[in-house]
This record gives structure tokens, sequence and C-alpha cells, in this order.
């Protein structure tokens, strides 16, 4: 492409160039379909049809697998937090913190599914358990680290004001700790739906993995789009939610570093 | 433990987290508070580790086998497309909706698309991690690559460095340490899902002995199959570690 067709490409406003390349890949889409290129899968307009013509049953199973990511992602937030603040507190236990960061940061939460299905069967519980569990492990990765990351002198500065131990630990180093571990929470939450889809592949009745395995069993590539497609927007809404709220709650640290 | 080396206590640190699990689990089982057709006993798992002896080194070495080379291509290609997205402004624009796409969508949920796909094939695991990696990885490059200080590349193009010349010699060295996090994040999301794979298939490997454990009701079997797999995961990561140490040790000068 000559330099004249870059520069006539950079002036062009933003949003067209996003919606030029857009089409491009719906183009391809169409033509991968068209030609059978790969197995099964429908052409965007018969995509589109089955996404809004099943769009209740879609919204109902996203309904079923959301309230199971939630209610883990509760627990695992709770979990995680909690669980680094206790350890954190006495410098020896500090390492012991560490070892654990490091310890759940590589241990793979789906090998967790079997042990789950055999304790809580094919209902909900599985798919909590293994969402609690799994973002236990994000956020006590990035709570331990958020704690190591207190500046003493805060500390330091409670004390000499009169907060010393638990309280002036609890006083300071909460609130220090929000912003990373609100981070954290944000990639947990994030997490969180594909895990309860993870575990409903195996454990439930109902709920978006429900769908897409018995849309694999059934050859369904329409129904298996139309998941991924809903599952998608569900955590990108979701990423948009805890950032909104995240800001609020922090603002106090970013009106302080602008300081 | 003050003037005790850093190593000592980190060591220390790991023997009393084990430790504390291992204590939990035999306190559970001898006050009877979780009955052993939920948690076996200590001794039980040791006795499944004896039976399955003979066939675990070729389930771990074929999920061992599944993650690295997955691991490696997702890798790969990965960085290949932040990079082109990078250098390129008509590739940047283009590839804008998919990377978009990337950022929320469930890495999970390629599971059932690779099992029609690729069926029961070699290559549908490795597919499966290659994708997970990759989606860890382009993310992560791209920020990596906006950050990289443009004296290097500006420097080596002065001294005729072409774009493949510039991608290989310059950027791709330049993004390693700060993807470090994002490969070990990545590497975890390919053993999920070499597992997961395995487990929905019953394909021979660590996952389907997860599985196994499960439909045979064999829950010293698979409890056994647990501590394999946190194993096997925790020493590809150090295995990664080890070799990303050695690929940033300048950038620590």
């Amino acid at each position: 492409m000559s330099s004249n067709a870059f520069n006539a490409l950079r002036r062009t406003p933003r949003w067209s160039r996003a919606t030029a390349a857009t089409v491009l890949w719906l183009l391809l889409w169409w033509l991968l379909a068209a030609t059978a290129a790969v197995p099964y899968l429908p052409s965007p307009l018969a995509q589109a049809e089955n996404l809004i013509g099943n769009s209740p049953a879609y919204l109902l199973a996203a309904g079923a697998t959301l309230v199971r990511a939630v209610i883990g992602f509760a627990i695992g937030a709770a979990l995680g937090i909690l669980l680094p603040i206790v350890l954190g507190y006495w410098s020896a236990t500090r390492y012991v913190l560490d070892a654990l960061a490091d310890l759940t940061r590589t241990i793979p939460g789906i090998a967790l599914l079997p042990i789950f299905l055999l304790w809580f069967g094919t209902g909900d519980g599985t798919a909590v358990a293994l969402v609690a569990a799994a973002t236990s492990f994000i956020v006590i990765v990035v709570s331990a680290s958020s704690i190591r990351n207190v500046d003493p002198i805060y500390l330091r500065a409670a004390s000499a004001l009169g907060g010393a131990g638990l309280q002036g630990y609890l006083l300071v180093v909460t609130p220090a700790m929000l912003p990373g571990v609100l981070g954290g929470l944000r990639v947990a939450l994030a997490a969180a739906l594909p895990w309860a889809i993870a575990g409903e592949y195996l454990g439930a009745q109902n709920g978006l993995g429900y769908i897409l395995w018995n849309s694999l069993q059934s050859v369904n590539l329409r129904q298996m789009i139309s998941v991924a497609i809903v599952a998608s927007l569900i955590v990108a809404l979701l990423d948009l939610a805890m950032r909104a709220g995240g800001a609020r709650v922090t603002a106090w640290a970013q009106t302080a570093e602008g300081r | 433990m003050r003037g005790m080396p850093e190593w000592i206590k980190q060591a220390l640190a790991w023997i009393v987290v084990v430790g504390a699990i291992v204590a939990t689990w035999i306190i559970l089982d001898l006050t009877g508070a979780v009955s052993s057709d939920r948690l076996p006993p200590l001794t039980d798992v040791i006795s499944a580790a004896g039976r399955e002896a003979e066939d675990l080194p070729i389930a771990v070495l074929a999920t061992a086998g599944r993650v690295a080379a997955g691991f490696v291509i997702g890798a790969v290609v990965g960085v290949f497309i932040a990079l082109l997205s990078h250098l390129s402004t008509v590739a940047s624009e283009l590839l804008a909706p998919p990377i978009h796409l990337l950022r929320s969508f469930p890495p999970f949920v390629v599971a059932p698309f690779i099992i029609l796909w690729f069926g029961l094939s070699v290559q549908a695991p490795i597919v499966f991690a290659a994708t997970v990696t990759a989606f860890v990885v382009v993310i992560d490059s791209g920020e990596a690559l906006r950050v990289v200080r443009r004296e290097y590349p500006q420097a080596a193009q002065a001294l005729g460095a072409g774009h493949v010349s510039r991608a290989m010699l310059i950027d791709t060295p330049a993004i390693i340490p700060a993807i470090a996090g994002g490969l070990r994040v990545a590497l975890v999301g390919a053993v999920n899902a070499v597992l997961l794979y395995e487990m929905l298939t019953g394909t021979e490997g660590v996952g389907d002995l997860l599985i196994r454990g499960y439909q045979l009701f064999r829950i010293d079997t698979l409890f056994f199959a647990v501590i394999v797999a946190i194993l096997l995961s925790l020493l590809l990561d150090r295995i990664l570690v080890l070799l990303l140490n050695r690929a940033t040790h300048w950038s620590r000068g």
C-alpha cells in the first residue's frame, strides 16, 4: 500500500475504520459459511436469527449461570481477601501468605471439578464451589501482593498516632490494599462466568454450560455460537459494572496520587 | 527468624502451608468430621498411588506434552499477532475487532467448539491449550508493546533494521519481562484446558484419571489424581520461571 493510501486511511474517522474492519470480518464469516470451509458454520444472518429467536431461552440459562457465578464469586472474594489480611498481620506468617499465593497461582482449578461433583452432585453446588475456589485463588494472589506493597511508613505513622497493633493494621492495610484488590476482583469477576460454565458442562441441569454441552451432542453450532455471544456480552457487562464501581470506591487513591 | 537467609524462610513457609493442609486432612479424617466417602484417609490415597504407579508416567507425560506444545504454539502465535498489530497500521485496524472481542471471551467456552471441529484427534487438546494461551498473550503483549521505549526500535531502524529484524531483535525481547506474569497465568490456563479436554472426552492423561476416579466412585484415585495435577502444574510453572529468568536476566541489570 502506498504512503498516500496510508495517510488516507489514517485521516478517516476511527469509528468508520472500526466499522469497515467489522464488516470485513463478517464478510469472511459469510464466505466461510457459504463455501462450507468450516463444518456446520451458519451464515451470519442465520446466526442472528437463532440468537434473537431463542433469546428468552438464552437469557433464562444466562440467569441461572450468572446466579451461580455471582454466589461463587462472593464466597471466593470474601475468602481471598480475609485470609491474606489475617496472614499478613505477623511478619512470620507473611512468608506463609507468599507461599500460599504461590501455590494458589499454580493450582489448576478444573482438577477440583470431579471432587465437587462427588460432594455436591449435579446441582447448583458444583458450579458455585468451582467458581468460589477459582476466584479465591485469583483474589488471594492479588491481595497478598497488595499487602506486600503497602508502604511501611503508613503503619509507622498510624502507630505514632496511637493506632498500634491490630487496630492500626486494619485501619491502614485494608484501605491501602483496596485499589490493588479491586483490580483482582475485576479479573476474578470476569473469570467467574467461564468457571461457572465449566462447572455446568458435567454438573448442572440448566445454564449456559449445560446448553453448550447439549448443543455439542446434537451438533448444533448455531446454538453454541449464540451461547458464546451471550456469555461474552455478560462478561463485558460485568467488567463495565466493576470498573464503574471500582472507580467510585478508589477515587480517593487517584486523588492522592494526583497530588 | 531475623538473620535467617531469605530462601530458608521461603522453604519453611512452604513446609508450613503443605503441613497445614495435611494436618487439616488428618484431623478431619480422624475425628470423623467428614465421612471417608467424601474425604479419603491419606493412607488410601497413598495406596491409590501404588495402584496407579504403572500407568501414571504415561498419563503425566501425555498431559505435560499437550500442555507444553499448546503453550509454546499459543505464546508464539499470541506474540506474533500482537507484533503484527503493533507494526502494521492495516493489520492493527483489521485485528482490532477480534482482539477487542477476546478481552471478554470466556476461554472455557472454546472446549465444545474444539471437540466439534477436531474431535478426538491428537491435535485437539493442543489447539485448545494454544487458543487459551494465545488469548492471554495477545492482550498482554499488545499492552507491553505500547510501553516499549521508543529509542530502541528507532535506533535499530536508524542502523538499517527492517520490520522483521526489529520485531525479532528489539520488540520481542523487550516485552518478555512485561509479559512474564501473563505467560505464567497462560500456562495454568493451558493446564486447565488440557485437563478439561481430557475429562470431557476421556482421552488418556491426568484429566482422564480425574474423571475415572469420579465415575467409578474411587475417591482415593480421584484425590491422588488431583495431587498429581497440582504437582504437574507446579513443576511446569517452575520450569517456565527458570526459562523466563534466563531470558530476562539482562532486564534486571
